[in-house]
């Protein structure tokens, strides 16, 4: 099944607008900016977390008029700092047991499922919240500085399972911090400002 | 049948009072802050109760409809009102009373209503003598409850809102991720009137029917009217309870299944 194209349309969130950006499968979007420009807020509206204005398309599929759990299937957003509802590891997967080559990939236990989540590190937590949404198997990911808890190993052993992903079609929206980073992954670099998106020239 | 009531005079009253004037001695002796407050609750109590006894005496003489529907209504509002007001963080705006207001008023009218048509059954049906004592004591549970119940849910979506995005971003529906907190919302509201109905009669004799048996009533007969208010009660509460916790849900979360916090008001000043 082909892998339909995101298309940010006008969208405005609470930090400014209007957005519009539109990437490809297969694609590695990265989103820098300055703390507090929002960011979050514009994967947010992405994943249609918060009220916001304007249109975002996934193929000819809209937003507004998709079911929205269906629609945050499609266009899986991690945060930052994820969430845990239940007392294990395993407990937030659909099928844990089919996951020993990702957990292998990134560098963790393959008997973590049984922890509990009160007792992983905060790398821990998002390493495995990021394979949380890949085993969804969305066409698009939102990531949210997904190496930000990570020490210089475990971020390349991240962006290269990540990379793989997008090798096999996936497209990704990587908010990062660091330059390095994405100049590592990124096929377009945007700069994000309260008044849009903007394309930086080199990627 | 001889009259066996006992008849109270204003002086028994004041007897009954001593003993907080004598935790009044120890409270200022030991600086424990507590003989004011105390004091002064006492004293509304006499003042609201004597007002009520008023009230209550001419609306009995009177038998209006128009009167005892007015009272309902205040009742009512006040009640609204009350619950509000011990919800930490209620819903923003008019919301905020007419949720809890609107589930107290149809859980609370339906039951009172279903009694006097039943079970009750007094000539006129909206006989003040019946339908306003019945109504207060129905308040005075649903009041408490309806406010647990909408403060647990808005407090604990504050807390876990966190979780609860974990949830929503897996493709998780609004319900399914709000799951464990409704329940738990359900369970604390109920679990006051839960416990009532377990220790009654054991460790703990109900105050309407001690009243009864105090002015003459047989215990069977006293027991027999108990039970009927703390079922009534238990069932308005239990309504009541539900309509007010799906229906702050409900507003929590709009057609996007967002989890909509910015609905909820501000930290009380």
């Amino acid at each position: 099944m082909p892998v339909p194209i995101l298309r940010c349309d006008q969208t405005y969130t609470a930090a400014g607008g209007p957005f519009s950006f539109t990437a490809s499968p297969g694609e590695c979007l990265t989103i820098m900016g300055p703390s507090g420009v929002g960011k979050s807020l514009l994967l947010r509206a992405l994943a249609d977390l918060d009220p916001h204005r304007g249109e975002v398309f996934l193929g000819d599929v809209r937003q507004s008029t998709c079911p929205p759990h269906d629609w945050r299937r499609q266009v899986a957003y991690v945060p930052a700092a994820a969430g845990w509802w239940a007392e294990s590891v395993a407990e937030h997967f659909a099928a844990f047991a089919d996951l020993t080559a990702d957990l292998a990939a990134l560098g963790l236990p393959a008997d973590c499922g049984a922890w509990p989540v009160s007792r992983l590190s905060s790398g821990e937590r998002q390493r495995l919240s990021l394979l949380r949404a890949v085993a969804l198997h969305s066409p698009v990911l939102l990531l949210d500085e997904p190496t930000a808890n990570l020490d210089a190993a475990s971020s390349l052993a991240v962006e290269n399972w990540l990379l793989a992903r997008k090798a096999a079609g996936v497209t990704l929206i990587w908010v990062t911090h660091d330059p390095a980073q994405a100049q590592r992954v990124a096929d377009r670099l945007f700069v994000l400002g309260h008044d849009g998106v903007h394309e930086a020239r080199d990627a | 049948m001889p009259d066996q009531t006992m008849h109270l005079s204003y002086g028994d009253l004041a007897l009954a009072g001593l003993l907080l004037l004598l935790h009044a001695g120890l409270s200022i002796r030991f600086q424990l802050k507590l003989a004011r407050p105390l004091l002064i609750a006492a004293v509304r109590m006499v003042v609201q109760l004597s007002l009520l006894a008023v009230v209550l005496q001419w609306l009995f003489d009177t038998e209006s409809p128009l009167a005892t529907a007015l009272t309902v209504l205040v009742m009512l509002g006040f009640a609204a009102w009350e619950t509000w007001r011990r919800i930490a963080r209620p819903l923003a705006g008019r919301n905020g009373y007419l949720v809890p207001g609107g589930a107290i008023a149809i859980a609370g009218l339906t039951t009172l209503g279903y009694a006097l048509i039943t079970q009750l059954s007094p000539k006129p049906w909206y006989a003040p003598r019946y339908a306003v004592p019945i109504l207060g004591m129905i308040l005075g549970s649903v009041m408490n409850a309806v406010a647990l119940g909408i403060d647990n849910l808005t407090q604990n979506a504050l807390r876990e809102r966190v979780n609860i995005e974990a949830q929503l971003v897996l493709g998780r529906r609004f319900e399914e991720a709000m799951r464990t907190h409704l329940q738990r919302a359900m369970r604390t509201a109920l679990l006051p009137t839960l416990n009532l109905m377990a220790a009654t009669g054991l460790v703990m004799i109900p105050g309407m029917m001690t009243g009864q048996i105090l002015t003459g009533t047989s215990p069977h007969e006293a027991i027999k009217y108990q039970m009927m208010i703390i079922l009534l009660v238990a069932g308005a509460t239990a309504l009541a309870v539900f309509l007010a916790v799906m229906g702050t849900l409900r507003l929590l979360t709009d057609d996007r299944e967002r989890l909509r916090l910015d609905r909820l008001a501000g930290e009380r000043k």
